[in-house]
């Protein structure tokens, strides 16, 4: 049982520390989600033209670096709404992937891969991840350059440090993050399939909240998220499965209306 | 006049994209782009067609329109479009032999109200609570998907059918087509309506003056006493109430509710009213020139063998630009 909640968790919590890089540079990563889809499809098509796995992965995350560097040129380079953009790119990808399977593939369907992908090793490798993630972002000077893009950008610039580059770099690595998670998520049911992040990317910036913006809190709260799940898969059983399928996203709506109401309790506009 | 660059950069954008997608299909540039300019003229049909389809996307347009104008964003469109479209099905199916007159009323407000109580929500949410419209109204969008999805292929499934939907609608509750074969119906006559309607609520109404007040500086509308929580859930409910009306005008067309009814059109709607931006009068002349692109590159995309979606692209280019302060040339600190 342990191993299962871990292991439903991985994507999870992937997205949710990436989601929390972004974050604590002040630019939220609205296409957590596309970048999953991007992940997963990049993963599966490599793999079906042949290519290894783990080159496949690192496919795919150069796919999530290269949306994380298009959400940063067009948020920071063009002065546009960090949340629309975001939503662009989680229209782009599905629509895009589309065309690129259309064209290599001549489908724009499932895309089976087959391979027997031990990923039970990657189980446990979060703990570690997340610890070291931790230590980056309160001990090194890495780290305190992202905290610092985020409440006191002026004092990076007056180090010398360009509050805009942190941001990108921040955005950059966010988004190859859900890629991973969403590479994983295809090595995992070895397929590709249209819309399989299922609300992923929106759960993971939950947990961000939810894990009061520290990495352990979102191992913590994946690693819950993940039971719950679970357990409702179980003792709700006899629910159809597109109910089912609602209730990640309302238990992220049920966390952002208790996180906002915890900060906001006395309304102004 | 600003937002203008950023129009004329989110249009260009779209057409070099359509342009390259075209020629990346079989049968070459330049009968691509005919067949596009072209597609919607080819038939009384096609024309008729692409004006009933310009017509719904500028009542989603309206939509979308009716939260920026109070400084909202709704990124719910598709639940609530699916909702209206949903709960209008389940009144024919319940109430089939109402007179014509009542049904069609009926069918329309209901599908108005569904929408509108799905918006209100995310109002309450963000009047109550501040939780950001962005994420609600999209999350809650997300649950109607799947719960619209679970009606569909349960209580309202129609059992003689081999595809996922509900019954046809009786007669009394279909449009009279204008201009047969084509789907042109009153649906036009609503979008005209309505657009007029809007612009002289927002423009000639103290009301339209307050929730333009809000989008323009919230905490001075919120300093010269003008309730701005209030105008948060009036803004989204009406954007939900005319979602849901897309939602009924769709089910009406389409003459059932069947899986995929809504066909984007919430977000359709949404890149249709961010590039009109402050501007929802223009709204039908950006609903024609989107409905224009759509449905001609389909053509064009079709005839050369090479189908794919478009408008998720074009959506994504129009997202991209029309928030894009940088392209009004303005000294951006």
């Amino acid at each position: 049982m342990l191993e299962t909640v871990a292991s439903v968790a991985i994507p999870f919590i992937l997205a949710g520390l990436g989601g929390l890089l972004s974050e604590q540079t002040g630019v939220l990563n609205i296409s957590l989600e596309g970048c999953i889809a991007s992940g997963a499809f990049f993963t599966a098509l490599l793999i079906t033209l042949g290519v290894p796995a783990p080159l496949a992965v690192c496919g795919a995350l150069a796919s999530g670096a290269l949306l994380g560097l298009l959400l940063s040129g067009i948020h920071m380079g063009l002065k546009a709404n960090l949340f629309i953009a975001g939503m662009g790119v989680n229209i782009l990808v599905p629509s895009l992937s589309g065309l690129i399977s259309n064209g290599v593939l001549g489908h724009k369907g499932t895309i089976r891969i087959t391979g027997d992908y031990n990923l039970s090793p990657f189980t446990w490798l979060m703990i570690p991840l997340t610890l070291l993630l931790t230590f980056i972002i309160h001990r090194s000077n890495f780290g305190i350059s992202f905290r610092a893009a985020g409440v006191a950008p002026r004092f990076l610039s007056e180090r010398g440090i360009s509050p805009n580059r942190v941001k990108t770099s921040a955005l950059s690595i966010s988004s190859a993050m859900a890629s991973l998670a969403g590479a994983f998520l295809a090595m995992r049911i070895e397929a590709y399939v249209p819309g399989m992040s299922s609300g992923r990317g929106w759960i993971a910036l939950v947990l961000v909240w939810l894990g009061f913006r520290h990495p352990l809190g979102i191992l913590f709260s994946a690693y819950f998220f993940s039971l719950i799940i679970i357990i409702s898969n179980i003792t709700l059983g006899n629910l159809p499965f597109t109910i089912l399928k609602s209730l990640p996203y309302i238990a992220a709506l049920t966390a952002f209306i208790i996180a906002n109401a915890r900060q906001h309790s006395a309304t102004k506009y | 006049m600003i937002g203008t660059l950023r129009t004329i950069s989110a249009i260009v954008a779209v057409l070099i994209i359509v342009m390259l997608a075209l020629s990346g299909t079989g049968g070459g540039f330049v009968s691509g782009f005919t067949d596009m300019l072209l597609g919607p003229f080819i038939s009384a049909l096609a024309f008729g067609n692409f004006l009933e389809t310009a017509a719904k996307l500028t009542l989603a347009g309206l939509a979308a329109s009716m939260a920026f104008s109070a400084g909202c964003f709704n990124l719910g469109g598709e639940g609530q479009v699916l909702a209206g479209g949903l709960a209008a099905t389940a009144v024919a199916i319940y109430l089939p032999e109402l007179p014509r007159g009542l049904a069609l009323t009926l069918i329309v407000a209901v599908g108005f109200c569904a929408g509108g109580i799905i918006g209100t929500m995310s109002g309450i949410l963000r009047a109550k609570w501040r939780v950001d419209e962005l994420i609600s109204t999209f999350l809650i969008s997300a649950v109607i998907a799947n719960l619209g999805y679970a009606l569909l292929v349960g209580p309202l499934r129609d059992l003689d059918s081999y595809l996922i939907a509900a019954p046809p609608l009786p007669s009394a509750y279909q449009l009279l087509p204008w201009w047969p074969p084509s789907r042109l119906s009153a649906v036009l006559v609503w979008a005209v309506l309505l657009t007029m309607a809007t612009h002289i609520f927002l423009q000639f109404t103290i009301w339209g003056y307050r929730w333009r007040l809000r989008k323009a500086n919230i905490e001075f509308a919120s300093y010269v006493g003008i309730n701005t929580a209030s105008i948060a859930i009036v803004s989204l409910a009406a954007s939900g109430a005319l979602y849901g009306l897309v939602g009924a005008a769709a089910l009406m067309d389409s003459g059932r509710a069947v899986q995929g009814f809504t066909n984007n059109l919430g977000w359709d709607g949404l890149a249709i009213g961010l590039v009109a931006g402050n501007r929802p009068r223009w709204i039908p002349i950006f609903a024609i020139v989107y409905t224009w692109i759509i449905l001609g590159a389909q053509t064009a995309t079709v005839k050369s063998g090479f189908s794919f979606a478009l408008s998720g692209l074009v959506q994504a280019i129009i997202f991209f630009l029309v928030t894009a302060r940088r392209l009004e040339g303005k000294n951006i600190a």
